[in-house]
């Protein structure tokens, strides 16, 4: 059984002749007895058992503001912002449950374990010094971490939207505006796009011919068998296969966690409603004609090559990328009437 | 109008009787998805499962066949050079645990619980029970002699144990030896085998022959570590009378021409070609004549001769080499019906070879052993004509009286051509053995200190999903460490 508790403070505000409104939400829920199927070491002769296990606490703020700036008798513009910001925490599991996994892919796994938001990415991740420089060791390739770390997680920051709407008498024109701030994603086609010397990037500026050196400084091991930094930047030439091969996402998981931020330009859409004097004779009436688009284009985003927005999905399975198809963009004509 | 009422009370009255039904689990439950199988399906996959692992590309091919130099890359080099995919270890492990041992060890529990007498008409009790117990002990020295320390003891408990704690290498071949001597006297030779035997049919008497002669393999790697309970061990084996001595008795999977039931390097050899014939191999058997090179390899398709590709080059190195320059896997070795190998009576006359070298009661001398062990992987490889056998073995460079080095040195290489196709055993024998031939990496290792590995690395699994037992266990080890029972 799924326990589940909500509490919500909701004022709803209207001012100005209700030419604006605020909606501003903030919420606490908390979950419980979450039912899962809990991966387990296979020593036990099983690799999963079906638990009611743990706790989630869900934080958080949602804040809707519209508008109407303009309004006369011919003309009208609407203009509205949402936002929502959530912070999630698996707060504990069952006892004896250190963690879940989700599932596991090339050596990534996302998993929750208290104490940070459900989904998170577990993998080597570079080593790093006390000014954030990659560490390299004396042939020229990144170290990474002995053991697997938090790289990402698949829950967004912030999430939200601008739209707007502009009516000129039988014209209108709307527009719509979404983005996501934060969230991790692990793209296999950046990763084996690399190893296997498909990218661009892998014949970007002679780097077949001469190789390359990584930034980064060259580390040494010392008598705690850690690897500190010497103060001496690299300067050990590597070619370009192995680089694409040891210091990318196969051996060292966090080179293709990538920030699935994004802004795209969602919908646009133009309307024109024929008047009734022009339609007055024919067997129609509100006839309107219009064209439309939507995923039209992505503004900003932080990955290359891909969409970070293809791998979400209501599953907690998400946030890997590999081979996928882009999100089709769509536009359309429409013409409107009633009999 | 009195057909209607008659009609209506006759619908109610079906509808109450139908609305509480007492069957209701009955009902419920799906024919299709049996909740019980019985112990033969769970031994014949057992033991199918367990060979399709060892001969998978990855765990068998790219990890321990090159790990023991038989085999070098054409492509994807980096196994050769001793970087390893974590994902095979996880996938091995946990198909190991979850698969076979786990089915063997339900075998096991079926037939001691409660209603053990449920499952006798499926082989006495005893009999599926030693069976399954000396396959989990082939199993786990086939995993602690990968990784040293594993969970044994505590493991395959199921969810009253999701976190087995791991037992030191010593433990488990402590526990090894304990699990075939209760195997050896539990068991009813005179009695009925069980069903779904693949390797031997259910004959008890060839299962005892196994169990002595696992139990000699099991002695005779500890002999270094722990002389005294090793030599107690062997000479019971080899005093036992019931050994595998002859490939009549060899404890052999068989795989099938088509697919499914085929060997899984010939599937895998269907769509691509990642491997050739290593250097270390070809120079090694081209230097003694050896009529096994036919066998094991095909000649350079560009030159007609026997030619080695070089063990442990890079990526760009391998890349270069074009198949057809090389030596391939000989057809009898890609072909579906090679036959998954559990033990071969080469081994237990190398092992009897060995006990008469260390002054151990063995049955005949280490001479007698090493000649009968070479004829009798020879004639297993389809090699009968004794007269090349004897030529073989009069060379100098062969013969047990002339051939270079000390007992382990002679005994060692020959083991070692003599295993090819069993590359785990082949890789542990050159640890404890020590017996050279070997080379480093062409292009450098990628992993340790440029030497072979002393041993994988656990499974990356282990690390979220049993963290403390894992970093227990995992002190102290890394490539280089040794084994427990490698002490020279």
């Amino acid at each position: 059984m799924l326990r589940f508790v909500f509490q919500e403070v909701n004022p709803e505000l209207s001012f100005f002749l209700d030419r604006l409104h605020v909606d501003l939400t903030y919420y606490t829920s908390t979950t419980e007895d979450l039912i899962f199927n809990v991966p387990v070491s296979a020593t036990s002769g099983y690799t999963s058992t079906v638990l009611n296990a743990g706790k989630t606490e869900n934080k958080g703020i949602e804040l809707s503001l519209s508008g109407t700036p303009v309004q006369t008798e011919n003309f009208r513009w609407d203009i509205g912002l949402n936002l929502a910001k959530n912070k999630n925490q698996l707060v504990e599991l069952a006892d004896g449950v250190e963690n879940i996994r989700y599932t596991s892919l090339f050596g990534v796994t996302l998993e929750a374990r208290p104490g940070e938001p459900l989904g998170t990415f577990y993998g080597y991740d570079f080593l790093y010094d006390d000014d954030g420089n990659k560490l390299v060791d004396a042939d020229g390739y990144y170290l990474s971490t002995d053991e697997v770390v938090a790289i990402g997680n698949i829950l967004a920051d912030m999430t939200g939207g601008v739209y707007t709407d502009l009516q000129y008498k039988n014209l209108s024109f709307s527009a719509l505006v979404d983005f996501q701030k934060g969230g991790s994603v692990h793209s296999y086609s950046n990763q084996w796009g690399k190893y296997s010397g498909t990218l661009a990037e892998t014949a970007e500026n002679d780097i077949r011919e001469e190789g390359i050196v990584v930034e980064g400084m060259v580390a040494e091991m010392n008598d705690d068998g850690e690897y500190v930094s010497t103060g001496v930047a690299n300067t050990s030439n590597i070619s370009a296969q192995s680089h694409f091969f040891y210091n990318q996402g196969y051996i060292i998981h966090a080179a293709d966690q990538y920030d699935a931020s994004f802004i795209k330009l969602r919908e646009m859409r133009l309307d024109y409603n024929l008047p009734a004097s022009m339609t007055s004779g024919l067997p129609f009436s509100n006839i309107s004609i219009g064209v439309y688009g939507r995923n039209l284009a992505i503004l900003h985003k932080n990955v290359p090559h891909i969409d970070p927005e293809v791998a979400t999905s209501s599953s907690n399975i998400q946030g890997f990328e590999g081979g996928q198809l882009p999100a089709e963009r769509t536009i359309g004509f429409n013409l409107k009437f009633n009999l | 109008m009195n057909k209607q009422i008659f009609f209506m009370v006759g619908l109610i009255g079906a509808l109450a009787f139908t609305g509480c039904r007492k069957d209701f689990e009955e009902i419920n439950s799906n024919p299709n998805e049996p909740t019980a199988v019985s112990p033969g399906f769970l031994l014949t996959s057992a033991q199918k499962a367990t060979m399709d692992r060892v001969y998978d590309s990855f765990w068998g091919s790219r990890r321990a066949m090159q790990t023991a130099q038989y085999w070098s890359s054409n492509q994807y080099s980096n196994e050769s050079r001793y970087q390893y995919r974590d994902d095979t270890a996880n996938s091995a492990w946990a198909s190991f645990y979850a698969g076979p041992l786990q089915d063997l060890q339900t075998i096991i529990d079926l037939n001691s619980g409660d209603n053990a007498a449920d499952y006798s008409g499926y082989g006495d009790n005893v009999n599926q029970i030693a069976v399954c117990q000396l396959l989990q002990a082939w199993t786990f020295q086939h995993l602690s002699d990968a990784f040293g320390a594993i969970p044994m003891s505590e493991a395959l408990a199921g969810v009253s144990n999701t976190t087995p704690g791991y037992d030191s290498q010593e433990a488990v071949y402590n526990g090894l030896l304990d699990l075939i001597d209760g195997a050896l006297s539990g068991m009813n030779v005179s009695g009925a085998g069980p069903q779904g035997d693949q390797i031997y049919g259910g004959d008890m008497a060839q299962w005892a022959k196994f169990g002595n002669s696992l139990k000699l393999r099991v002695a005779m790697r500890m002999a270094d570590v722990n002389p005294g309970a090793a030599q107690a061990a062997a000479e019971a084996a080899l005093s036992s009378g019931s050994i595998i001595a002859g490939n009549e008795d060899n404890a052999l999977f068989s795989y099938l021409s088509g697919a499914p039931n085929n060997n899984p390097i010939n599937e895998d050899a269907k769509t691509r070609n990642d491997f050739a014939a290593s250097n270390t191999m070809v120079d090694y058997l081209a230097s003694l004549n050896d009529p096994r090179m036919g066998v094991y390899f095909s000649p350079s398709v560009a030159s007609g001769e026997y030619v080695g590709e070089t063990y442990g080059l890079s990526e760009e190195n391998a890349a270069l080499t074009p198949d057809d320059a090389v030596s391939q896997r000989g057809a009898g070795i890609l072909a579906g019906n090679l036959a998954g190998i559990y033990f071969d009576a080469a081994q237990t006359h190398f092992l009897a070879a060995e006990a008469a070298e260390r002054g151990w009661a063995s049955i005949l001398s280490a001479e007698e052993h090493y000649n009968a062990a070479i004829g009798l992987n020879m004639n297993y490889w389809g090699i009968d004509d004794q007269a090349a056998i004897d030529a073989y073995l009069a060379q100098e460079s062969v013969a047990y009286s002339t051939a270079d080095g000390a007992w382990n040195e002679k005994i060692g290489r020959q083991k070692w051509v003599a295993l090819y196709m069993q590359g785990y055993e082949g890789w542990a024998e050159y640890r404890r053995l020590d017996f050279g031939l070997l080379q480093a990496c062409a292009d450098g290792a990628l992993q340790g200190d440029g030497s072979v590995p002393a041993r994988f690395e656990y499974p990356i699994d282990e690390q979220t999903l049993n963290n403390a037992n894992w970093s227990a266990a995992s002190a102290g080890n890394s490539w280089n460490d040794k084994m427990w029972w490698d002490v020279n």
